[in-house]
């Protein structure tokens, strides 16, 4: 019996942090899962609604908050859609890493002079150049491929731009409430 | 938006027409053309000897047409006809693909290949 009380004691404990991250993360991974489903009119080119998530999250809590969300995003979202460790994981992951470190160079860098429109559009504009590079140097390694960057990048700065507004909002009507 | 935000929209805006720039293909000369009609394993002409090749696709036979460098459809049983009407190809890194009938054309550069390589 006292071996069970110490097994009971010696539970992780569950940090504010930790709550705060679950709980953006789920939203994003929420998010995440109804996109796929919709279909895209030119294959590739999706809004990365997702993101507006990770960007509201490294403004109210810092990097190593959104660096989680981001992540967990990533690898439960595929864990729902199937396709955890196939080739859209693959792309997926690199194309958050990429995001998430264009992030955290503006962010720790030059806060001062940037806002949440300028993060986005450069996080997804990065999303995109990762994912291109990736896709052509691990599957098809034809110059072809190529030929896509300057479609999925003004995709990218779109779809930033247009991420960054409704982040916006969102902030502004949060403001004051929530932790 | 602040000040760096626009530095960064002018900055991604311009990687746009810079990578346009950068994946343009540079025509090379073409030496041959890849015939390919459905899955099966394609088969090389070179594009010097000028002659009219008759292929059977998913619908019937497709004339393509060698001539002084350049390859053209100019006989296809698809009803579109959009292969015969985007006219002459000269380009190496060139696709020419009649959709309907399942045949096409890719034209090829051989040079700078290695023919063996030997470790």
């Amino acid at each position: 019996m006292e071996a069970f009380n110490n097994h009971l004691n010696k539970q992780i404990e569950i940090t504010e942090e930790d709550r705060i991250i679950a709980s953006f993360a789920a939203l994003a991974i929420a998010i995440h899962v109804l996109e796929s489903g919709f279909p895209s009119p030119v294959p590739g080119v999706k809004p990365g609604l997702a993101n507006i998530i990770t960007l509201l999250v490294l403004f109210r809590y810092g990097w190593r908050y959104a660096a989680w969300v981001s992540l967990l995003r990533v690898t439960a979202g595929s864990l729902l859609l199937g396709t955890f460790m196939s080739p859209a994981f693959v792309l997926s992951l690199s194309g958050a890493l990429a995001s998430l470190l264009s992030m955290l160079l503006l962010w720790t860098m030059v806060r001062r002079w940037t806002g949440l429109a300028g993060i986005s559009v450069m996080a997804s504009v990065s999303h995109v150049m990762a994912q291109l590079l990736v896709a052509w140097w691990l599957f098809i390694p034809h110059p072809g491929i190529l030929v896509l960057a300057p479609v999925l990048i003004t995709a990218g700065i779109l779809f930033g731009i247009f991420n960054a507004i409704i982040a916006t909002s969102i902030e502004k009507r949060l403001k004051g409430h929530l932790v | 938006m602040k000040n760096g935000d626009w530095l960064i929209l002018l900055f991604c805006l311009s990687l746009i027409p810079l990578s346009w720039l950068m994946t343009k293909r540079q025509p090379g000369t073409t030496t041959a053309i890849e015939i390919t009609i459905s899955d099966k394993p394609a088969v090389v002409y070179s594009i010097k000897v000028n002659q009219q090749i008759k292929v059977t696709g998913q619908l019937g036979d497709s004339v393509i047409e060698i001539l002084e460098g350049r390859v053209r459809f100019s006989e296809s049983p698809c009803s579109s006809k959009v292969c015969i009407l985007s006219g002459w190809h000269q380009d190496s890194g060139d696709h020419v693909v009649c959709l309907p009938n399942k045949v096409g054309i890719s034209l090829i550069s051989q040079q700078d290949r290695f023919d063996g390589i030997n470790f």
